[in-house]
């Protein structure tokens, strides 16, 4: 059988590094894309940085890019690089653009140009739906982004279509909703919130200030992610799937279990500081992943309960091993 | 809380911006670089701003009205400050004197940290400099971040800013660039290892000794001074403890397995050498209970680390 190969950028963030596990796991040669100059922290792939191979590239630079993809000569691509913080797309709107936006183009001219054989992955989100035109969100959901990200990756999602269509490219996208792991940004409510937890259980902390408690989000698993995006271009026809669970919970029901995994009741440690309250957390962004079901045979693996119990656990853990050193 | 950092790409920044993540996980935090293209991917609000630029500091100041300030944003090379000194000067003092006008404009009082240095003490006789030190810079940088020193200590007086000043000795760590020792000769070795490099490590002058922290103790430091030190007070930070060039050559050269020659280089000579320079972090110490944690030896075999994987990117194809 032919060597398989993969192309990552992007491989860095939380998805990147899971994805990179996953492809190890099926026997690819793994490739990472990353900026010579890279300010990026490694610490997500550092346990699997002797089995991958960064090679450098940058998503505002064509010709580094036309050169990667013409050097490792990948089977499959994976674009999760992303200027992905929803509020610096607000302070550098035109960066935020030139990488989301333009990178895509770049990195499927490139496709084009060396081998359109080689299959595409682009990672669209569920910030396209911003303010929601249908409840549930499918494929077929109009955009509404809100935000210079939610409009960048829209930008990435059509492109990603027209080359499909133009060009007849193997290029497929996921619209995924949120998905969270051990390897969230604290910047994120619920690593914010298993976070806080663990502190607080540890004795390193007493409070959490926290925004608004009914706010509803459709909450998965990183790792059961990655697994759509790699089933998406092992289909005969590419195609774009909604990822998501299709189920939301509150914020409440996330300190619930949250707390109850350290033995605590939410309650006594939280305080709702207006702070952090959203004005506009009126939509009700939820996922119908019924084509990716239907199509790929994929479904979530890991529940709500147990996502949030292992990121507890991976907290308790950090904090302990930092405790001792 | 909303924390302004100014220089966040830059080496001490994206340490510090680590550091505050975990630190202080509930912040909103604030960054200011050069270039858009350097924005950091962490959890952080990258804004593009040219702090020379007296408007674009303002307009940034009014809009964010910040709690805390880390102004780190620099040209940070002795060395480079004698190649263009009157841009070393223009540069750093226009970009704390904007900040702190900026801030008296908003009619804000953030607790804002100014980094000085330790460049602003005088050669001495090698004991521990203190705080009290007579100021008696060798470089035009030194001069440079005396001057930022003594603009934060003066509004401090004339209005009251809550401004603190961070005196730091020499500090060293992965991330850091070349123009500085350290890494100077660790992207040698980790060029030489990979075949990029002739065996032969080119350094300057060895035996001055310098008092070294590990980058990741100093914005630690940082963080103890903004909420617990002392405004308008300045604080050294520094290990209390010398090591000369030349121990910190052996051993990073003991992580090496490649056989390499050093040799002298006269144009890596500075013009003034200062034998020794040991600092005196007693203040620091006692107002804040900081302590360096990191030894030495397990900085520069994570810097050379770091260098490794550096020449890896810069020599794939």
């Amino acid at each position: 059988m032919k060597s398989r190969r993969a192309l990552i950028t992007g491989i860095t963030g939380q998805d990147g590094s899971y994805l990179a596990e996953f492809l190890l796991e099926r026997g690819y040669e793994v490739y990472g894309l990353v900026r010579r100059t890279s300010t990026l922290n490694f610490e997500r792939i550092r346990h699997i940085q002797d089995r991958i191979t960064l090679i450098p590239g940058d998503m505002l630079d064509q010709t580094s890019l036309t050169h990667a993809i013409a050097e490792i000569r990948p089977t499959e691509v994976y674009n999760l690089a992303a200027q992905s913080f929803v509020q610096t797309s607000w302070s550098q709107p035109v960066f935020t653009g030139d990488v989301t936006a333009l990178g895509v183009t770049r990195l499927l001219d490139a496709i084009r140009v060396v081998d359109p054989q080689i299959r595409f992955y682009q990672a669209s989100s569920s910030e396209m739906f911003g303010k929601v035109r249908e409840v549930p969100q499918r494929e077929t959901t109009p955009f509404y982004p809100r935000s210079p990200y939610g409009v960048a990756k829209v930008y990435g999602h059509w492109i990603t279509v027209n080359y499909r269509e133009s060009y007849n490219l193997h290029a497929s996208s996921g619209i995924l909703f949120n998905h969270e792991s051990p390897r969230r940004g604290l910047e994120f409510v619920t690593r914010k919130v298993t976070h806080h937890a663990a502190r607080i259980k540890l004795g390193l902390a007493n409070e959490l200030r926290i925004g608004n408690l009914d706010a509803r989000r459709d909450w998965g698993f990183a790792g059961d992610y990655v697994q759509a995006m790699w089933l998406m271009l092992q289909q005969d026809a590419p195609d774009d799937y909604v990822i998501a669970t299709g189920v939301t919970y509150s914020v409440e029901h996330l300190l619930e279990v949250a707390f109850a995994c350290v033995d605590l009741d939410w309650k006594n440690y939280t305080v709702q500081d207006p702070a952090f309250m959203r004005p506009a957390e009126v939509d009700l962004l939820v996922g119908d992943p019924a084509k990716a079901e239907a199509a790929l045979g994929w479904e979530p693996r890991v529940s709500f309960d147990q996502l949030i119990q292992m990121m507890v656990e991976s907290d308790l853990q950090q904090l302990k091993n930092s405790l001792k050193s | 809380m909303r924390i302004l950092i100014t220089g966040a790409a830059g080496f001490v920044g994206r340490h510090l911006l680590n550091h505050l993540a975990s630190a202080d996980p509930d912040a909103e935090l604030h960054g200011t670089v050069l270039n858009a293209r350097d924005s950091v991917h962490l959890a952080v609000v990258c804004h593009t701003v040219d702090l020379t630029a007296a408007n674009q500091v303002r307009v940034l100041i009014s809009g964010l009205r910040p709690d805390r300030i880390y102004h780190l944003a620099a040209q940070a090379s002795p060395r480079l400050s004698f190649q263009d000194p009157w841009g070393t000067l223009a540069n750093n003092i226009q970009a704390q004197l904007n900040l702190i006008l900026a801030c008296r404009e908003a009619g804000i009082q953030p607790r804002m940290l100014v980094v000085s240095s330790a460049e602003i003490y005088g050669p001495g006789d090698g004991s521990a400099i203190t705080e009290d030190a007579p100021l008696q810079p060798t470089s035009p940088y030194g001069v440079s971040k005396a001057a930022q020193d003594l603009l934060g200590l003066q509004y401090f007086l004339s209005d009251k800013l809550p401004i603190l000043r961070a005196r730091p000795f020499n500090h060293f760590g992965p991330g850091q660039r070349e123009g500085f020792v350290a890494p100077d000769f660790a992207m040698q070795i980790a060029r030489i290892e990979a075949g990029a490099q002739e065996p032969v490590l080119e350094v300057g002058n060895l035996s001055p000794r310098r008092d070294f922290t590990d980058v990741r103790d100093i914005v630690r430091a940082y963080r103890l001074i903004v909420e617990h030190g002392d405004a308008g007070a300045a604080y050294n930070v520094a290990s209390e403890t010398t090591h000369s060039i030349q121990e910190m050559l052996d051993t990073l050269l003991s992580f090496s397995r490649s056989r390499i020659t050093v040799r002298v280089n006269p144009a890596r000579m500075l013009p003034v050498d200062v034998p020794v320079r040991l600092g005196c972090a007693a203040r620091l110490r006692a107002d804040t209970g900081w302590q360096p944690q990191t030894p030495f030896e397990q900085t520069l075999l994570d810097l050379l680390n770091d260098c490794r994987q550096r020449v890896r990117l810069a020599s794939a194809r």
